[in-house]
């Protein structure tokens, strides 16, 4: 009775994960043309397009191999089998002792070796050069997951992915590391090489990438949020942790596109060291948050003035200046001027971002100099408060502290205002009031925020 | 015995049959649990007698090893053409039998420098060398001392180094010789954690790929003329045979699932995680080397058997005769069979990915493909000289490690240039 109420409960969560590629790629694909600016096309087209590319003709390239046609069954069996072996909306499944790191890294890695010797097939210049970038992407990708895991693994004393989601393990000091490293490399999984695949062929590579979504989504939840989790041998259990399961990958899928956007270019090269920090966590004892705190915001602003000092996209560097700021206002007990900064960071950013897809709107650039000026730290905007906040906790922590966090942010301040040049301003500048009125509004909530600090708690 | 009899009894199938029933016998003593066999040579050695010894843990070492004997063996028919590389690859194999079974020290001692003299000087030797050597080293370290970090710190540096050498050299024997090093590190990983049996399942592991990427090194060189993947393309075409098994070995280097080399990467890194520091620094060397095998061996597969030629040799290649293709199939199954019978996921993972791909073949693949001229990639059409495009319009194997060729940042750039000016320099002397 439990082996069948197990074997069912796979079954579910199998069809689950189906049901929820399709329904994640409707809201990527919606989503997309939101920002695009056009309308999106109904959930039901990618069913659509997938039946006809299924009844099309195959094709198959003049200097194509005997295995060309393998590498997509190839690869949709890969990702496939790690859409069976991973607990998804319940735990006890009967694939259970199937369920380990190590053979889901390796399933993902088949996937990647046949999707990346598909596009080698026809001996194209660009598809080659594309699956170079895809092949040496997932291959840090794949590196940082194992590392990542390891961490877990060492704290769990188990290669099983439910015992270390359940184990919670080794706290959040390991725990939120590597989750963040495991989240950014995931993206080289993503990454899809051009094939030269027409009609049913290409239908199931494009299937095997919504599969993965799922896959990798899922497997993030598994090891990093896993509560709420049915038990499979409770059929009651069922419905809830579903409902659980599908609002935990909506809500995870639509924070990885929130962090795309804001998060600074390049932010894959943060995931290795992220995964080698997880680890190193698990053998440190004396473990004090408030140092490690104020030594990462240390290197944050370092960080944030060399990169500023070396001509970096200036609203990037200032915001690892100013976070890291705000760490070294977290490890210093300034917790409220800590979340004053990290919220002007992230109203900033989105301005910046909102001025910088539309380069011809009217009015771009004044929304682009309050965005600079408010991630310098000054006056009126909330980051100064936040700033000031800090810089008084520091100077009573220890003087020759705040006099170096002081001249730090003082430098990473006058080198932004340097950077603050007028610019040629667009020949035919374009009224587009709605992404000029939400620039404003945030840059508005920015002010509020350093007239009046009391409204979200004070700072200091 | 007369000379030509003696002759006959040295020929290479003979000798390859041999060692086949030799692995078979060691399989068979593994399964039925047989107690040990014993013999001894008197007068002979240090101590006055030479004994030979086999026990279920040498019988799991030297099965895979003589199994990769035999598949040289028969795979030298094609390559190896003069006697004298024929014998010195027969005498190799038997010395080696011999270093494995050795009771004590100095006999193992005595018969290992004879190999690895025999595998120095005999170039044909080089499939089975790869499969004998770390057989011995580990052996031996099996043998005497006990488990120890050193060992563990020797074998994350070897694992990485292999790993990074198969993902940049542009030699497929280079390649094969970075994979039996990576098994070589693993093994000592395993025997450093104390865990006997995944460092025999590595050896094992080893012993079926290195050797297999070496006879389709070899192979390639007989058929092209080069082993270099710069000058290597499209040999599925004009070798299927081959392609496929050399895609077989490459994938249990890789080390994907379900193949030997991931059952050896899942028992290593069990004893890995059990919680202290040397074990973590293991895992890293682990991940390190998963990750940088697996894009070396598709970056091996990819440019060497798929696109389109970049030689004419290449172009021309015709499939690998009737004795090296039963050498790496020999391999290639005899792999198979070991990563299924050794873990039991590799198996269930084995059914599910043949499950799934049998549905997905029977319901989404209708009909067969039509052939299509290729997009050219918007380069100019290339002149009739160059019937297979112009190669230069291709990747090549160096522009696809290109991410870990080149210096990530300027110090580094400088630091690398002053090594290669140190290594012309040492060259130039």
């Amino acid at each position: 009775m439990i082996l069948a109420a197990q074997f069912f409960a796979a079954l579910i969560g199998l069809a689950a994960m189906l049901a929820m590629a399709f329904a994640l790629e409707a809201l990527t694909r919606w989503i997309a043309a939101r920002r695009a600016g056009i309308a999106p096309a109904p959930a039901a087209q990618i069913g659509h397009d997938l039946v006809k590319l299924l009844r099309k003709r195959r094709l198959r390239p003049a200097f194509a191999s005997p295995l060309y046609s393998t590498w997509p069954i190839l690869a949709f069996a890969a990702t496939g089998a790690a859409a069976c072996i991973l607990p998804g909306f319940a735990d006890h499944l009967i694939t259970q002792p199937l369920a380990r790191l190590p053979l889901l890294v390796g399933l993902l890695a088949l996937g990647r070796a046949a999707r990346v010797l598909a596009a080698l097939e026809s001996g194209g210049g660009a598809r080659g050069r594309a699956a170079a970038q895809a092949a040496t992407g997932a291959c840090l990708a794949e590196a940082v997951w194992l590392i990542a895991m390891a961490a877990l693994a060492v704290t769990a004393q188990s290669l099983s992915i439910s015992r270390i989601g359940a184990a919670a393990p080794g706290g959040p000091q390991v725990l939120v590391p590597a989750g963040f490293a495991a989240l950014i490399a995931a993206r080289g999984f993503r990454d899809d090489a051009a094939t030269d695949y027409a009609g049913p062929d290409r239908a199931i590579f494009i299937a095997e990438s919504m599969l993965r979504q799922v896959v990798l989504l899922a497997a993030l939840i598994d090891v990093a949020v896993p509560f709420g989790m049915a038990d499979a041998r409770l059929i009651l259990s069922w419905p809830l942790g579903l409902a659980i399961w599908i609002a935990k990958l909506v809500v995870l899928l639509l924070a990885a596109t929130l962090a795309a956007d804001i998060a600074p270019r390049r932010t894959a090269r943060l995931a290795l060291p992220l995964a080698f920090v997880a680890l190193a966590m698990v053998f440190a004892d004396n473990f004090s948050w408030a140092g490690l705190l104020i030594a990462i915001g240390g290197i944050f602003v370092v960080f944030g003035v060399v990169r500023l000092w070396r001509r970096a996209p200036p609203l990037e560097a200032a915001s690892f200046t100013q976070a890291g700021a705000a760490l070294i206002g977290f490890g210093l007990g300034a917790a409220e001027a800590g979340w004053l900064i990290l919220a002007g960071i992230v109203l900033a950013r989105l301005a910046g971002f909102l001025a910088e897809r539309h380069k011809t709107a009217f009015g771009r650039r004044w929304i682009e100099a309050g965005c600079m000026t408010a991630l310098a730290g000054l006056p009126p905007f909330g980051l100064f408060a936040g700033d000031f906040a800090v810089l008084r906790a520091a100077f009573a922590a220890s003087l020759p502290f705040g006099i170096c966090l002081t001249l730090v942010l003082a430098i990473s301040a006058i080198l932004l205002i340097a950077r603050l040049s007028p610019g040629a301003a667009p020949r035919q500048p374009k009224h587009a009031p709605a992404v000029l009125a939400a620039a404003a509004l945030l840059l508005a909530l920015l002010v509020a925020l350093g007239v009046a600090p009391s409204l979200i708690g004070g700072a200091g | 015995m007369s000379r030509s009899s003696l002759r006959r009894l040295l020929t290479l199938p003979v000798a390859a049959a041999i060692a086949l029933i030799g692995a078979l016998a060691c399989v068979a003593f593994i399964l039925l649990q047989a107690p040990p066999i014993t013999a001894s040579v008197p007068d002979l050695g240090i101590s006055g007698t030479v004994g030979f010894a086999i026990f279920p843990a040498r019988a799991a070492i030297l099965a895979p090893v003589l199994l990769a004997g035999a598949a040289s063996l028969l795979a030298a028919i094609d390559i190896e053409t003069s006697p004298a590389g024929r014998v010195g690859l027969i005498v190799l194999v038997a010395v080696t039998t011999l270093a494995i079974l050795a009771l004590d020290a100095y006999a193992t001692a005595f018969f290992a420098l004879l190999a690895l003299l025999i595998a120095v000087r005999v170039r044909a030797a080089e499939s089975f060398a790869l499969a004998a050597i770390p057989a011995i080293a580990i052996g031996l370290a099996i043998a005497d001392p006990p488990p120890d970090p050193l060992l563990v710190l020797a074998g994350a540096i070897a694992a990485v180094a292999a790993g990074w050498r198969a993902a940049t050299t542009l030699d497929l024997a280079r390649l094969a010789r970075a994979v039996a090093l990576g098994f070589t590190g693993l093994g000592f990983i395993a025997f450093g954690l104390g865990s006997d049996g995944a460092a025999r399942l590595c050896l094992a592991a080893n012993a079926l790929t290195a050797p297999l990427l070496a006879i389709a090194a070899a192979m390639i060189f007989e058929a092209t003329g080069t082993r270099s993947l710069d000058w290597l393309g499209g040999l599925a075409r004009g070798m299927p045979r081959f392609s496929l098994l050399l895609l077989a070995g490459l994938g249990f280097a890789a080390p994907l699932p379900p193949g030997p080399g991931f059952a050896a990467f899942l028992a290593v890194l069990r004893p890995a995680i059990m919680g202290n520091p040397i074990g973590a620094v293991s895992a890293v060397a682990l991940a390190l080397w998963f990750a940088l095998m697996g894009f070396a061996a598709i970056r091996a597969f990819g440019l060497a058997c798929l696109g389109r030629p970049r030689s004419l040799r290449a172009a021309a290649a015709e499939d690998a005769p009737r004795a090296t293709i039963t050498a790496m199939i020999v391999l290639a199954l005899s792999g198979l069979v070991l990563a299924l019978f050794e873990s039991a996921e590799n198996a269930w993972i084995c059914l599910v990915l043949l499950g799934l791909a049998a549905l997905i073949r029977r319901f989404a693949i209708v009909s067969g493909p039509l052939e299509s001229a290729e997009f050219g990639g918007g380069f100019a059409k290339p002149p009739a000289w160059l019937p297979f495009g112009d190669p230069a319009t291709q990747i090549t194997a160096t522009g696809f490690a290109a991410a870990f060729r080149t210096a990530p940042c300027p110090w580094t750039a400088k630091l690398h240039g002053a090594w290669a000016r140190l290594r012309a320099t040492i060259a130039a002397r």
